[in-house]
């Protein structure tokens, strides 16, 4: 058997993607829980179960939410002293140039709970002031008081040498056994104090609830008869074991998303779309990235907020917290928001009848006809529908609007956001969006592909087979991957390039060892070395193989430096600053074969009445979307609907299905 | 003049790319400059201008340079003549009293071609870590000429036509103390002006020559439309505040400045009348920046979603007394102008719109940047080495919560240096960032806390110099609220414990304020600025937010009884408020506040003596050539797409600035040889005819 399954844990839905060894494809969907395994578990029953999966990997948002809602673990910042408020003042600068509307982030971390000891080693790594053991014990013992569950150790200089953080980590495991400890020259062994201790408070904020989440995925997998242990997709678009993954929390950001760009990646090739605008909406955010010349755009750091920073690889995703599952709800003025906070998928959508009582896009959807209450999730639980209506009560009155009206409110509000998103994306990076398409995923992707090309001014949208599990799907389509960096310079043609040997052994040394205990056997490692002009403070990352020729880097440098930047310096030596090795251990990809039961002549299964914004409200036909068969063509307004997910087109636009079965939506 | 119809969202696109130009421009610079200062202090704008010199589109870094900057784009195209400047061609520029800030702040400017035809100009100004003069990377806090503060650039030209011109940065890096870093700088901004000719170039290839133009006026249009709208939500009405600089680092002071605003419906006229004579020492501002800093301060209030570009500047308009130290007459020092007395300025706007729309605005700010510069002799690394820390502090409290801590003041926008950075690449080793425990001026909205970093030096015989304020007179609150705390900078010696002001340790004329004191290894320095004003009265503060803050570590307990009223008792190990104590606090009447009288001031006054002789001169100059020529018919004044460019004596405020020498010297060049030795027949020169 080598049947592949890629799973997307979302915030309000866990999705499931089976690939039989025949070409066949299954999909399903379950509510995400709490403990993101019994969601999981749901999901892959209805595809027949973890017995006999060859090969399973899955994205998950467990970590972008938590930050996204600031529920992270308690957790405490031991750091050297003098320094305590780094997470605060930042590196200073404001959003905005001009004005004072922005609101500061909250520090990651609480003043009271960043703590310090003295103890100092220099640029050099040599020490000048040996660490205080006794203040590292007190810090121990205040944590313990305050019930702090994970613990970040930065100390300056931590990441040329790391012996202070390793001592008191040593020292807080001895008085805080419960307590994860993470420190930054195993995090972030990079420069720069506010950046390191920013990524490894977060990474130590996330460990717990990765831990936890991700233990018991494995472990219910590999019971459930799971063959080879579970991958999970990284940041960096790859994959990576759950072992990997407890280690490296900050690599699971954006793990769902990142699932998105690899089918992204792959959709661009199959339809022929070199710039496509990928927009995955969830439960609780709407993600959006971009694919240009068929790659997705990527990026070395990623700011949760403003000024907030995670250094870590990642395809360059951006959210705003506009999902379905996101609350609708009017500011101290008056005026209607959607979001950021969100009912997730516990309590959901007030429709849900779990217990939620803010109305959420979800709810809105229902209430304008968008969403048929009886074939939300293909019937699977009855909706309460007058509870939604009860819910948007409040706002309805507020605007002096009947329900339809306020819940069609809310879908324009929530296409505003996310239509800013990408446009923040395209055309801040000097892109016209018009000259991409849209590719509209996740399970509420599709209700808003009209509304957003309408607002984007865009031609064409798609949206995919399989739409509401993309993310899944593209997890299946990703490889292996790790990425090492360590920091060792020297100047070209002078002193210190001596180093780099035994520096590429050791980071080859780890990768091997990396895919060694993923159980894998073969890979590629490819290894580079970031170059600059002496004193420059920007790097250039230029391709060598260890034992190479270090004037022919040299000359990459500068070329590439030509390319960049429009000049070069023939007088100023040419540097190294960081050795780095990437490792990718290539999965075998699943073969599509796209079956239909469509129909030669589908006929609308029935009409609705949808309040769409700024239009009257009218009769809109729905289809099937099983029925509709490669070709077939139909005029907006249309409704189509799918086991998870439905396609609203507002009139302007009209529908085609395409030969990979994909839904063509142009106008 | 092509009148293309711009479809409305290729404008908005435009517009947009525009601004992301700009943003390159930034990240080519960061990625190819040296120095600290540029990369990680960003210490540096970057713009688009039109071919008339008008801002169209800037980038997030630095406001005090952007607005000023506007104006050096219209001096060197006043100065050249835009037919003069050819593709390729390299410009650059530092000179205050052209529309520039002050010295440190260097210019570099290229011509946008594309097609043939000139769009515009890259312009991007960077603050360069030397420029001569009389101390170790500027701010010489006891500069009585622009001469002390170091070389005086007027626009000339780095390339012409592509070509470099080695003698001129040969003549400029002779001239400053870090020459290897500093030529690496004047690279990245080269750099940076290429990238955005690129751009402009790839935008006009993919949609044509006059949308690309025609976006660019309509940009401005934009932004116009929205400052007039924000201006008419102000009620009519004439508004004034005084906000004061402590002294001029010579003894003098305190100065005030005199913001008066009237404002008539979508326009306003800004009014510094009253404000004290220039100084003695380097707090003057020049022209350019005082109404660089007005610009920013009616952005801060108004135009957080107004694109900032010359649009924003029309309905503004000035009167800046000459010969007040917001509009110096040369050689008047005017190093703190752009970071010292033009937050006063903004600060001084806000004070006056509080009176009209106190909900918009914020309370003062922390008011300083220190700036703290020196160097020496780098032992360890076997080189000279330059510093330059300017300091983020705390914000005024608003209407709608408190100000921010640690954040730069509104002239700027940066990024501070990690202290790993600052250990790795100087003799120095920080001690200390923290946030200042009650600096933070009370209010029902407090304001935002200072900073406090402590350095180590670890060479001998370090020079040390400074330029700040706010040291002595806090930033004010409003609507009630309490002022912040005022900023300082002390020493401690090595060996010693014991934390002194600089002026008692060596005898100086001023505690901000100085230049060439020496420090030694293992010497510490301490710079501390203060927080924001607060807004509405503390004693109406929840107890609760006032605990939050004690608990928290921002605000004292003592503190917190003494100005918020709140008692802070500990109970069962946790902080609680204690009610009846609070209570019992709340019911006394709070002290009034002392304030300056005007005597306190130093006077405005009208020049006299040589600088009143150049002003008269300078009139003249002006009055002559516009009563000869209209400016329709001026043969000076240059046109473009049959709008007339004005040349030095028909701009509308050129005069209010130039020098009579620079006015008759350029007339001398431009042909306008009668207004200097009687009248002949005015003709354009040879090489606008050869153009």
């Amino acid at each position: 058997m080598s049947n592949i399954v890629g799973v997307d844990v979302g915030g309000t839905f866990t999705d499931v993607y089976y690939f039989g060894d025949d070409g066949g494809i299954n999909s399903a969907k379950s509510p995400s829980t709490a403990d993101t395994v019994t969601g999981v578990l749901a999901a892959l029953d209805q595809v027949g179960g973890a017995a006999g999966v060859d090969s399973l990997s899955f994205g998950s948002t467990i970590a972008t939410n938590a930050l996204v809602q600031r529920r992270l673990a308690k957790t405490g910042l031991l750091t050297t002293a003098g320094f305590r408020d780094v997470l605060d003042i930042r590196r200073l600068w404001r959003r905005d140039l001009f004005g004072h509307k922005w609101d500061r982030p909250e520090a990651v971390i609480p003043r009271h709970l960043r703590l310090e000891a003295r103890g100092r080693v220099d640029f050099e790594g040599v020490e000048f002031e040996p660490l205080s053991e006794d203040d590292v014990r007190a810090a121990a013992a205040a944590f313990r008081e305050q019930g702090v569950e994970a613990v970040a150790v930065t100390f300056l200089f931590g990441y040329v040498n790391p012996v202070h953080e390793r001592r008191a980590a040593e020292i807080l495991a001895e008085e805080m056994p419960d307590a994860r400890i993470m420190i930054s020259s195993e995090v972030n062994p990079e420069r720069n104090e506010y950046e390191r201790t920013s990524t490894t408070a977060i990474a130590a904020g996330l460990a717990p609830v990765i831990d936890s989440a991700l233990e018991a995925v494995e472990r219910q997998l590999i019971d459930g008869g799971l063959t080879n242990p579970p991958r999970v997709m990284k940041s960096n678009g790859g994959v990576m074991s759950v072992r990997a993954a407890r280690n490296k929390p900050v690599e699971l950001i954006k793990s769902g998303p990142a699932g998105g760009a690899s089918a992204g990646v792959w959709l661009s090739e199959k339809l022929g779309e070199p710039r496509l605008i990928l927009i995955d909406i969830g439960g609780t955010t709407a993600d959006a990235s971009l694919i240009v010349d068929g790659r997705p755009i990527r990026a070395n750091v990623d700011m949760l907020e403003w000024d907030i920073p995670v250094r870590v690889p990642v395809v360059d995703i951006r959210s705003v917290g506009a999902g379905g599952g996101s609350i609708a709800h009017l500011d101290a003025a008056g005026g209607l928001e959607v979001g950021p906070q969100s009912a997730g998928a516990e309590p959901g959508p007030v429709a849900y009848g779990k217990g939620g009582t803010d109305p959420t896009v979800t709810d809105a959807a229902i209430i304008s006809g968008l969403l048929d209450p009886d074939y939300v999730l293909a019937g699977s639980f009855a909706l309460d529908v007058e509870g939604a209506e009860r819910s948007l009560g409040p706002i309805s009155d507020a605007l002096g609007e009947g329900v339809e009206k306020t819940a069609a409110a809310i879908m324009h509000v929530a296409t505003n956001e996310m239509a800013n998103l990408i446009r923040e994306i395209t055309i801040d990076a000097g892109l016209d969006p018009r000259e991409f398409a849209l590719v509209a995923f996740g399970g509420a992707g599709p209700l808003f592909v009209g509304s957003l090309l309408e607002e984007l001014g865009l031609s064409r949208g798609y949206v995919p087979v399989g739409a509401a599990t993309l993310s899944a799907m593209g997890g299946a389509f990703a490889d292996v991957a790790f990425d090492y960096v360590r920091s060792e310079s020297g100047v070209i043609g002078e002193s210190g390039s001596e180093a780099i040997e035994p520096a590429f052994v050791e980071l080859i040394a780890k990768a091997e060892a990396e895919i060694e205990a993923e159980g894998l056997d073969r890979a590629e490692i490819t290894t580079a070395l970031d170059m600059r002009y002496l004193g420059q403070w920007h790097e250039i990352e230029i391709e060598f193989e260890p034992g190479g020729d270090l004037e022919a880097a040299a000359a990459a440098f500068e070329a590439e430096h030509q390319r960049l930047w429009g000049h070069i310096r023939p007088e100023e030596p040419i540097e190294f600053t960081a050795v780095r090795a990437r490792v990718v251990s290539r999965v075998r990809k699943p073969e599509l074969a796209v079956g239909s039961e469509a129909q030669a002549d589908p006929q609308a299964k029935g009409r609705r009445t949808v309040s769409f914004f700024g239009r009257e409200p009218g009769e809109v036909p729905v289809f099937e979307r099983a029925a509709l068969p490669v070709g077939f063509s139909q005029s907006g307004p249309v409704i189509v609907e799918e086991a998870q997910t439905t396609t609203v087109v507002p009139d302007g636009f009209r529908i085609r299905i395409g030969e990979l079965g994909e839904m063509v939506v142009e106008r | 003049m092509n009148t293309t119809e711009l479809d409305p969202v290729l404008a908005r696109v435009l517009a947009r790319a525009f601004e992301s130009t700009c943003a390159e421009m930034g990240s080519a610079m960061i990625r190819t400059a040296i120095s600290a200062v540029f990369v990680e202090g960003r210490d540096f704008s970057c713009a688009v201008l039109d071919h008339r010199a008008e801002l169209v589109a800037s980038a997030n870094y630095d406001p005090s340079h952007l607005s000023a900057m506007a104006l050096t784009g219209e001096y060197v195209l006043m100065q050249y003549d835009w037919a003069q400047l050819d593709e390729g061609d390299v410009v650059i520029v530092n000179d205050p009293y052209r529309g520039g800030g002050h010295l440190p702040d260097i210019c570099v400017i290229r011509p946008i071609y594309a097609e043939g035809e000139m769009l515009g100009l890259a312009i991007n100004r960077g603050h360069h870590i030397d420029v001569g003069g009389m101390s170790v990377a500027g701010f010489p806090g006891t500069a009585k000429s622009i001469y002390q503060e170091g070389v005086r650039i007027p626009p000339v030209k780095w390339f012409e036509a592509g070509v470099e011109r080695p003698q001129v940065m040969d003549l400029i890096l002779m001239n400053v103390r870090f020459p290897r870093e500093q030529l690496g700088d004047f690279r990245g901004q080269l750099a940076s002006c290429i990238t955005a000719e690129q751009r402009i170039r790839d935008l006009v290839e993919r949609h044509g020559l006059d949308p690309v133009r025609e976006a660019m006026q309509e940009t401005k249009r934009h932004s116009e439309r929205l400052m007039r709208q924000a201006i008419s939500d102000i009620p009519d009405g004439e508004y004034e505040f005084t906000d004061v600089m402590d002294d001029d680092g010579i003894g003098n002071g305190p100065y005030r400045i005199v913001v008066g605003l009237k404002v008539e419906g979508d326009g306003v006229l800004v009014d510094f009348e009253g404000t004290s004579a220039q100084a003695e020492g380097p707090i003057n501002s020049s022209y350019g920046n005082t109404v660089g800093s007005v610009f920013n301060a009616f952005m801060h209030t108004f135009g957080s979603d107004i694109p900032f570009n010359h649009g924003s500047f029309r309905p503004i308009g000035f009167n800046v007394p000459r010969g007040s130290m917001l509009n110096p007459i040369p050689p008047a020092p005017v190093f703190g102008g752009v970071t010292e007395t033009s937050i006063r300025i903004i600060d001084g706007v806000f004070g006056a719109l509080a009176e009209a729309v106190p909900d918009r605005v914020a309370a003062g700010c922390y008011g300083t940047c220190i700036n703290v510069a020196g160097g020496g002799w780098d032992e360890k690394r076997g080189r000279q080495f330059g510093v330059y820390f300017f300091q983020e502090g705390g914000w005024g409290g608003t209407s709608w919560r408190d100000g921010w801590s640690s954040v730069p003041n509104p002239t700027s926008n940066y990024s501070d240096y990690p202290a790993e950075v600052i250990e790795l690449t100087m003799p120095l080793r920080c001690v200390e960032f923290s946030l200042n425990q009650d600096s933070a001026g009370p209010g029902y909205n407090r304001g935002g806390l200072g900073t406090k970093r402590v350095y180590e030096v670890l060479a001998d015989g370090c020079e040390f110099n400074a330029l700040g304020d706010r040291f002595k007179i806090p930033p004010h609150g409003t609507q009630g609220g309490d002022a912040g705390r005022a900023a300082f900078l002390h020493m401690i010696a090595d060996g010693e414990s014991e934390e002194h002001a600089f002026d008692e340790r060596f005898g100086l004329d001023s505690p901000s304020k100085f230049a060439g004191v020496r420090l030694g290894r293992h010497d510490r320095f301490v710079m501390s600025t203060g927080g924001g004003g607060g807004y509405g009265d503390p004693f109406t503060r929840e107890p609760e937010r006032v605990l939050d803050d004690v608990r928290e570590g921002l605000v004292s307990a003592e503190r917190a009884a003494d100005s918020y009223g709140v008692a802070i008792v500990e109970s069962d190990g946790t902080l609680v408020v204690d009610e009846s104590a609070t209570a019992r606090l709340r019911s006394v009447d709070r002290l009034p506040v002392t304030r300056l009288m005007p005597s306190d001031y130093v006077p405005a006054a009208v020049p006299s003596g040589r600088e009143a002789e150049d002003v008269r001169r300078a009139g003249d100059l002006v009055r002559q050539v516009r009563s000869e020529y209209a400016m329709e018919d001026c043969p000076a004044c240059g046109e473009i797409d049959g709008v007339r460019l004005p040349c030095p004596f028909h701009h509308p405020f050129a005069a209010e600035f130039w020098e009579a020498r620079a006015l008759e010297q350029w007339a001398a060049r431009n042909g306008l040889t009668f207004a200097t030795r009687g009248r002949s027949e005015p003709g354009r020169t040879a090489h606008k005819e050869a153009a």
